[in-house]
């Protein structure tokens, strides 16, 4: 019952605000609110359920046998391969994250599965030309970024075999055949996905609906500070990562490198994934997952730009 | 009962044998309980106290018809078919183009068909009866709470059955300024404008101002006659007399990252009103940019201006 009580408060007072407020909560910001609060959710929606589909295929149909054969023994080789293997998955950052759940769940180690997470959103070729097509003659920016983002994957997922935790086993998904665990994987992963997009994008919402953009421009002007900026405006805005590129050749007033740690940083740290995440592995996880790949990708980013740019 | 054969000394006493009682009684458990005194008042009860042929066995066993089904699947069920309408709804009519791109049409339906689908599956494994775990007692499998992250997917959901809320408009013009401005390092020059001079040339307001913000670009739109379609903007601050700001949204992905991009008109004479949020489509004569905050802003002046419905999508 409570959770009725809490959706229902949220849309009253979203009517209220809509029909009295006034200044910043008026009319007219809940309206945009609301609009780029359903483009997130309508964006992510088929990457989601794409993710969702996959990850009922490898909880139904992948056996762990078949993991431990392709799975190297040892770990940091593993982390290396699955950082690669991201390239494979032609999506964003909302596909990876129940694929990677349900690939630990088979028996993937916990720190292949994450740098698999990290990296399919910023690495795969779809993503790559997006880039290519928003920086026109500038090739390296696209070189960069599958560097840096490639980097960032597996370093984090180095580091998480020594400072890691496990992930918890995932709730949902029984079922006594493997049509039944595909189907039930489905279903449990796409409800409740949905359910943690939702938090994500109307944080998102909100901040993109209350920062104005003079602030953005403001930011330019702070020298190499101005990387770090960035870095936080990707979290902030939490855009996709097939669009994400665009928008940092639009930040023109920004040195490339700043631009690259826009691009590196949002499609592994961002409030909508912050929320997935948590969904998915749980708050004590993403404590320690999120600010790790936040300033992994941050100095990636740095470096890599430094000497490419 | 077998026979313990002559008595020998030493040997123990075989146990007292309980008196002979029906064989579906159950085990002896002693004489009966002595009935209360004084009795409980009430009718006395007659018939034989038990069930079974002998009249003293203990009642049938009664098969539960606790209903085994699973909530938390049902509910989740139930809700990824109404997200499946709710968006193919959307795709099908096309208001989907208010928050995404056109490009979005197909992966929203093929997502609405897994939702629907996987919705209607869920809900009949969800109400069909799971096998019966013999042996634990008490453990319930498989019985889960109803999940609070279900019900937050009912938020979206309502927000665009109930509100619908529309593209963004005039209204939002007032936070989203471009963030660009002229890059420095770029040394190329812009290309000149398709076509001959004097004819109009259609062009969108994202196109013309990263035209008039990369060298040389001023100078390429100066005097020419542009075909524009766009919307008169709220935010008419810091707009010179006579003229009116008008403009576009563009959007990369979804109205999330839109960026309004804009153009001061000179408005002719006797044309409709410039009421802000009104889709106009007009013939403007380039003159110039002024600079706002940090990036160019072309101006001009209309020659023709002309009210339309609002275009379908509503960005470029």
């Amino acid at each position: 019952v409570a959770p009725v009580a809490v959706v229902f408060a949220f849309l009253v007072a979203l009517t209220v605000l809509a029909v009295a407020g006034s200044g910043p909560v008026g009319p007219d910001r809940v309206r945009q609110w609301c609009t780029v609060f359903l483009a997130l959710m309508l964006q992510a929606l088929p990457f989601l359920v794409l993710g969702t589909v996959l990850a009922g295929a490898v909880s139904g149909y992948l056996r762990p046998a078949l993991v431990a054969r392709i799975v190297p023994r040892r770990t940091a080789v593993a982390v290396g391969m699955a950082g690669l293997a991201g390239a494979a998955l032609p999506g964003c950052e909302c596909s990876s994250v129940p694929l990677a759940r349900r690939l630990a769940a088979r028996g993937v180690p916990a720190s292949a599965a994450l740098s698999f997470l990290l990296a399919a959103p910023a690495v795969n070729p779809v993503v790559v030309v997006a880039t290519l097509v928003a920086f026109p003659g500038r090739p390296e920016m696209a070189a960069a970024r599958w560097l840096a983002a490639l980097a960032t994957a597996m370093t984090v997922g180095w580091l998480w075999t020594r400072w890691g935790r496990p992930l918890p086993p995932p709730r949902g998904g029984d079922g006594a055949s493997p049509r039944q665990v595909f189907l039930h994987t489905v279903v449990d992963d796409t409800s409740s996905s949905l359910g943690y997009l939702a938090i994500g994008a109307a944080a998102g919402a909100t901040l993109s609906v209350l920062v104005p953009r003079q602030w953005i421009d403001a930011l330019a002007g702070l020298g190499w500070l101005s990387v770090l900026a960035l870095a936080l405006l990707a979290v902030l805005l939490a855009v996709c990562s097939e669009a994400d590129a665009f928008i940092a050749a639009s930040l023109r007033s920004f040195s490339p490198t700043a631009q690259l740690a826009f691009m590196v940083v949002g499609p592994v740290v961002d409030l909508k994934l912050i929320a997935l995440q948590t969904g998915a592995f749980g708050p004590a996880v993403t404590r320690r997952l999120a600010p790790m790949s936040f300033a992994v990708a941050v100095v990636a980013a740095t470096v890599v730009g430094t000497v490419l740019l | 009962v077998t026979d313990p054969g002559p008595y020998e000394p030493g040997r123990p006493l075989p146990p007292v044998h309980p008196p002979v009682h029906p064989p579906d009684a159950g085990p002896w458990t002693g004489p009966p309980a002595p009935a209360p005194w004084p009795p409980a008042y009430g009718p006395p009860a007659y018939g034989p106290p038990g069930h079974g042929p002998s009249g003293y066995g203990p009642p049938p066993a009664v098969p539960a018809r606790r209903w085994s089904g699973d909530p938390q699947r049902i509910v989740a069920g139930w809700v990824l078919v109404a997200f499946g309408i709710a968006v193919g709804h959307s795709a099908l009519t096309g208001s989907y183009t208010d928050y995404v791109r056109v490009v979005m049409k197909i992966p929203l339906l093929a997502a609405a068909l897994v939702l629907l689908a996987a919705g209607i599956a869920g809900v009949v494994s969800g109400l069909s009866r799971r096998p019966v775990h013999h042996g634990d007692h008490g453990h319930d499998h498989g019985r889960r709470p109803v999940s609070t992250a279900v019900l937050l997917a009912l938020v979206p959901l309502l927000v665009l059955v109930l509100f619908r809320p529309a593209a963004l408009d005039a209204a939002a013009t007032e936070r989203v300024a471009p963030a660009a401005q002229p890059d420095a390092e770029v040394t190329d020059e812009v290309e000149p404008l398709p076509g001959r001079a004097d004819v109009p040339l259609p062009l969108s307001f994202y196109d013309l101002f990263v035209r008039v913000n990369t060298p040389g670009g001023p100078e390429s739109v100066q005097g020419r006659k542009l075909v524009l379609q766009g919307f008169v903007a709220k935010n008419q601050t810091g707009v010179p007399a006579g003229q009116v700001r008008v403009g576009r949204y563009k959007i990369w992905c979804c109205a999330a990252d839109g960026t309004f991009s804009s153009a001061e008109v000179g408005w002719p004479a006797g044309a409709a009103a410039p009421a802000p949020g009104q889709w106009f489509t007009m013939t403007v004569a380039v003159a110039g940019v002024r600079t706002v905050d940090t990036y160019a802003v072309p101006f001009g002046q209309a020659s023709s201006v002309r009210k339309i419905v609002p275009p379908e999508p509503q960005y470029e």
